[in-house]
């Protein structure tokens, strides 16, 4: 059957058929990858830290404009902040809910900053009715002004933050009116290090 | 030698599925602002309609009420909204800011832009006060400027129709929550209607 419409005098419109369902499907395939990958262009990658720093500019790309849209998101004005999101440890290995991870020192300069945990979607993570973020005001230092926070499911003295019982997680840490500037390097060493501990 | 002759002939068929795959990435990509049914404006669109605004005409997001609608937005902050149709008049936004809490405003257009974006650093002597039109209604108003007093406010033009402000207002603390949404509700929008000639 196929054979023979591929040998007679239409075979060609079978073909153009062919070439736009293909061509459909492959374009939508690339869309819906891209999207999915991030937003488009001009991530600012430190260490295990992204941001996209165009997202909230007026010079925003189509690539970005579109993921934002797809995802519901209204990102943060450049002037305003910037959000860093962080999947992964320092080493390059995914965050994990059942282990226990420590945050240290440095962080970039910033009128306030805030530290949370969210699902990959985006979600907040809560524990319990508590609020499960740290902010620049009601952080715990130690006496030489350095810090040190805990991600884990059990109780931690100090700074803690806790994934509950989910296994997949991001954190996310918000730059508010910061000096940073996007277009420059910046060394792993100038952000937090997200460091892995024992895994249960 | 039937092989490479057979994909010779295929090769212009290949040609062509690559092309309309391009056409087709370009333009969904370029369409997704306009189509995507759960855009940041669409979901603020559900909250305004599921809970009352607040006097000044404020939609308060509230996240410990259940799902918060935006996604990666921060919990240490008190949001709201405020949707704007400018076919229905342009938008005034007034906030008093202390300076020494963090409040932000930024204006989003309908196709996903931040068109301008502030925090109370920005404010003139405590106050915010900015309208935002389309680039008709800004430009009726500034020929009327041209014979009355100088204005104070900051005047936006918004590069679609419809859009919305979106209101951050920092807890440093927790017990600091109750004063940053006092913050937000203290946030007016209004509509209104550019004084007739």
């Amino acid at each position: 059957m196929l054979q023979r419409a591929l040998r007679e005098p239409f075979a060609t419109y079978v073909k153009a058929a062919a070439v736009m369902i293909a061509g459909l499907a492959l374009g939508l395939l690339a869309t819906s990858l891209t999207l999915r990958a991030g937003y488009g262009f001009g991530a600012l990658r430190v260490g295990p830290w992204i941001a996209w720093p165009q997202n909230g500019g007026a010079d925003i790309d189509p690539y970005a404009r579109a993921a934002l849209a797809k995802r519901g998101e209204a990102p943060l004005g450049r002037d305003q902040g910037l959000a860093f999101i962080a999947r992964s440890d320092s080493d390059g290995g995914a965050l994990d809910g059942r282990c226990e991870y420590r945050i240290v020192d440095p962080l970039p300069a910033a009128r306030f900053w805030t530290l949370g945990l969210a699902t990959p979607q985006g979600t907040p993570l809560q524990s319990d009715g508590a609020r499960n973020i740290l902010t620049s005001s009601d952080i715990l230092r130690n006496d030489d002004g350095a810090f040190e926070i805990a991600v884990a499911r059990a109780t931690r003295p100090g700074n803690w933050l806790s994934p509950g019982e989910m296994r997949d997680f991001v954190l996310v840490l918000r730059l508010y009116e910061t000096p940073l500037d996007v277009d420059a390097r910046h060394e792993a060493t100038s952000f937090p290090k997200i460091v892995k501990r024992d895994c249960a | 030698m039937k092989f490479p002759e057979r994909s010779l002939n295929l090769l212009p068929w290949i040609v062509a599925t690559a092309f309309v795959a391009g056409i087709v990435h370009v333009v969904s990509v370029l369409m997704m602002p306009a189509v995507a049914p759960q855009d940041a404006l669409a979901r603020l669109a559900q909250a305004a309609n599921a809970t009352p605004p607040t006097q000044g005409g404020v939609t308060l997001l509230d996240g410990d009420a259940g799902a918060a609608p935006l996604p990666f937005e921060d919990p240490a902050m008190a949001e709201g909204a405020c949707l704007f149709d400018l076919s229905k008049g342009l938008l005034r936004v007034r906030a008093s800011v202390d300076g020494e809490d963090f409040i932000g405003l930024s204006f989003h257009s309908g196709a996903g832009r931040i068109f301008h974006a502030m925090t109370d650093h920005s404010a003139i002597k405590g106050k915010i006060d900015i309208v935002v039109g389309d680039a008709k209604q800004i430009g009726a108003l500034e020929t009327e400027d041209a014979e009355a007093a100088p204005v104070e406010e900051v005047r936006l033009t918004s590069p679609t129709r419809r859009g919305f402000v979106l209101i951050r207002s920092l807890a440093k603390r927790d017990s600091d929550r109750p004063r940053a949404l006092e913050r937000v509700r203290a946030v007016s929008c209004e509509t209104f209607q550019p004084a007739q000639e």
